[in-house]
């Protein structure tokens, strides 16, 4: 969990003109921090290089830095001063703009501090020592500690959104560290085909280039690492750090690793049928193509494990990504496949690379088929308690969306070209010619459309209980403490969404999980209030909306 | 009903099927489909196929002798990049006595992953020079003289 701890006597914020208050003081603070930091870090950058010979003294910098610094530095903390009062916060903390704020302003400044630095050091193991450059990172880590600080605050920190800047920083650190590995691998590999192939090849030397690719992999793993780990975000249970979860594992990860297999597959598939073009064109995203499916699969593998210990419902929702992203690799294949083939209809002057771009789409087809029918199990789809399985009619509906925007896009550049054909009178084969791309993701997501309908149909003719009918739309909880598993389980039995009200005064002897449970059944309301009061009573209240 | 719904599909079977015989035609059509036909080297679409063909194989001696010699007067040769992947479908080709405009769509980097990066329509120009036709005017990427033959 996080460390963050939240004072019992957050009350709601006050609204109105103070939430026009709130966000005009924090839209102006986040202005004059940004300006302040350039102005530093530009006055910094300068200090640190004195002994640089100047061409020009670009006295017009100076001012700005100056000015930036100097006008900019005292309204920040002026502004801070009135936020930060005890005052101010005691009626602010329980507000969503202060966590916004923070939400925002940590965000950036991580992403400025960490890609200053990260490429000042991968520049110095290039170039050597040069403080330029620098500056700009120190700056925004100290601007980065000060919104930490007050994030964790115990007495000001916000009381709501918890959880999302430490997510977001953790995604960061994933994506450097991810990146910079791919990076590093692929420089490997590219120099291994390189060596093995007999090109020239003109370029810096290899351990420099893996160095600086490293630089970012150990400086995102470190950021990753510290709020993963240090902070907890791997043990959150926030909606925010759930979706993500959910987003690296099910969709990211799985992409990435398709996508690598898919590149590796189709240069295996070039090299087996005969070269179509040059060998070292052929190999040139062959190292990326290997990292990225290596690496792909060790993050998908990773967030695998936690997932599993996670709720039905994120486990499902992750299965059912998994399921949508080798669906849309294998029908895009499928896609590519049939303007390969569509492209042999007509006769042109020039061939272009149409085997390559069937290689390509088999490739797709194969890869995500394979990934689709392990992770979908079509043979079993229609078991009992794969329909019951939560999320189900949602992934199906979402199918047919999505497969309804491509139709439509597809019929429109069809429609089109079919109007300019007829109207221009032009050959016969410049139809298919120029509708071919079009065509065959048309045909693609036909099939996908009725495949699916077929399961949503067969789904409603089935006697299962297709997911529990929500009849509460929330629940307003009061209780003595915020008592995760009761409110889990709320959530669970009723699919409401659940806030938690913490009594002033704690009661002795609540009610148990089961017993507030159990007084929820049958109950039918928009919006029900839930009081478990002392000695095990459950008052359910509903209410108007 | 668990032995009916355990039971294989009948339409992911058809649609599996529908998915194999298109990857087989396409398979077998692609690969055993020779490369394009030659259109009549006389006719204004021939020469636009042999001046691009050349240009393709940086044979670029070959495609100068396609170019009209008007435009070699004035020629300020173009830098020269290979092309590869190149595509051309004619559209439709017009001649009007001693000039002719063949309508080309012109399709760049079909080996990638999800067809083609970019394709255009785009026309060659081509005049009469001794009973042959000759290249006037080409799309940019088969330019063989930067300004075409326009005087300055």
């Amino acid at each position: 969990m996080t460390t963050t701890t939240s004072s019992p006597a957050a009350t709601p914020a006050v609204g109105g003109v103070q939430t026009v208050r709130r966000f005009i003081t924090y839209a102006l603070l986040a202005a004059t921090v940004i300006i302040a930091a350039s102005g530093l870090s530009g006055l910094l950058d300068r200090l640190f290089t004195l002994n640089r010979i100047e061409v020009s003294y670009d006295n017009y910098g100076l001012a700005t830095s100056l000015a930036s610094a100097l006008v900019a530095g005292p309204l920040a903390a002026l502004l801070w001063w009135l936020v930060w009062r005890d005052g101010t916060m005691a009626r602010d903390r329980a507000s969503i703009l202060w966590p916004v704020y923070l939400v925002v302003m940590s965000t950036v400044a991580l992403l400025v501090f960490t890609i200053a630095l990260l490429s000042w050091l991968a520049d110095t193991i290039r170039y050597g020592w040069n403080p330029a450059g620098l500056a700009i990172g120190i700056v925004w880590a100290l601007v980065w500690g000060w919104h930490y600080w007050m994030w964790q605050h115990p007495a000001k920190g916000p009381t709501r959104l918890q959880g999302a800047a430490p997510a977001l920083a953790s995604l960061i650190g994933l994506t450097y560290g991810a990146g910079g590995l791919v990076s590093a691998l692929a420089q490997l590999i590219d120099a291994a085909a390189d060596a093995g192939s007999r090109s020239v090849v003109v370029s810096d030397p290899l351990w420099q280039m893996v160095a600086q690719s490293l630089v970012w992999a150990i400086g995102g793993a470190l950021v990753w690492r510290w709020h993963w780990l240090r902070l907890g975000v791997r043990n959150q249970t926030f909606g925010f750090s759930t979706v993500l979860l959910v987003f690296i594992t099910g969709i990211a990860s799985l992409a990435v690793f398709a996508f690598g297999l898919i590149i590796l597959l189709s240069i295996l598939l070039e090299l087996a049928t005969g070269l179509q073009q040059p060998l070292a064109t052929l190999l040139d995203p062959l190292g990326t193509a290997i990292a990225g499916a290596v690496v792909g699969a060790l993050v998908f593998t990773y967030h695998s494990r936690i997932v599993a210990e996670r709720s039905a419902g994120v486990r499902a929702a992750t299965s059912l990504s998994t399921v949508g992203v080798s669906l849309a690799f294998a029908a895009s294949g499928f896609g590519v496949t049939i303007n390969a083939l569509l492209a042999t209809s007509s006769d042109p002057l020039l061939a272009g690379n149409i085997r390559s771009l069937l290689l390509a789409g088999l490739s797709a087809l194969v890869v995500g088929g394979v990934l689709w029918w392990l992770t979908w199990r079509p043979r079993e789809a229609s078991l009992p308690e794969r329909v019951a399985a939560p999320g189900r009619r949602v992934f199906l509906v979402i199918i047919f969306g999505l497969s309804a925007l491509v139709a439509l896009i597809t019929l429109l550049v069809i429609g089109f070209q079919l109007f300019a054909f007829l109207l221009d009178g032009g050959s016969g084969e410049s139809f298919i010619e120029r509708s071919r791309q079009a065509l065959g993701l048309l045909t693609a997501t036909g099939l996908v459309a009725t495949y699916h309908f077929m399961i949503w149909r067969k789904d409603r003719a089935s006697d299962v209980d297709i997911e529990p009918a929500h009849r509460i739309g929330r629940v307003t909880l009061v209780s003595s403490g915020t008592n995760t598993e009761l409110v889990e389980a709320v959530r669970a039995a009723t699919g409401a969404r659940v806030t938690v009200l913490q009594r002033a005064e704690p009661v002795t002897s609540e009610p148990d999980v089961a017993a507030v449970v159990a007084a929820l059944d049958e109950v039918e309301a928009a919006h029900v209030l839930v009081v478990a009061g002392a000695k095990g009573k459950v008052a359910v209240i509903p209410l108007v909306s | 009903m668990t032995q009916e719904a355990a039971r294989p599909d009948r339409t992911l079977v058809v649609i599996l099927s529908v998915i194999a015989a298109i990857v087989v035609i396409a398979i077998v059509v692609v690969f055993t489909r020779g490369g394009p036909t030659d259109v009549d080297p006389s006719t204004p679409e021939g020469v636009v196929q042999s001046y691009s063909r050349a240009m393709v194989a940086s044979d670029f001696e070959t495609a100068r002798s396609f170019v009209s010699a008007g435009v070699l007067d004035e020629c300020d040769e173009a830098d020269r990049n290979p092309l590869q992947g190149l595509r051309m479908t004619v559209i439709s080709t017009t001649i009007d006595g001693s000039t002719a405009v063949v309508n080309v769509t012109l399709e760049q980097g079909s080996g990638s992953f999800g067809g083609s990066s970019y394709s255009y329509d785009d026309l060659f120009t081509l005049v009469e020079e001794g009973g042959d036709w000759k290249i006037s005017t080409t799309p940019w990427e088969l330019t063989y003289c930067y300004d075409q033959g326009f005087r300055g």
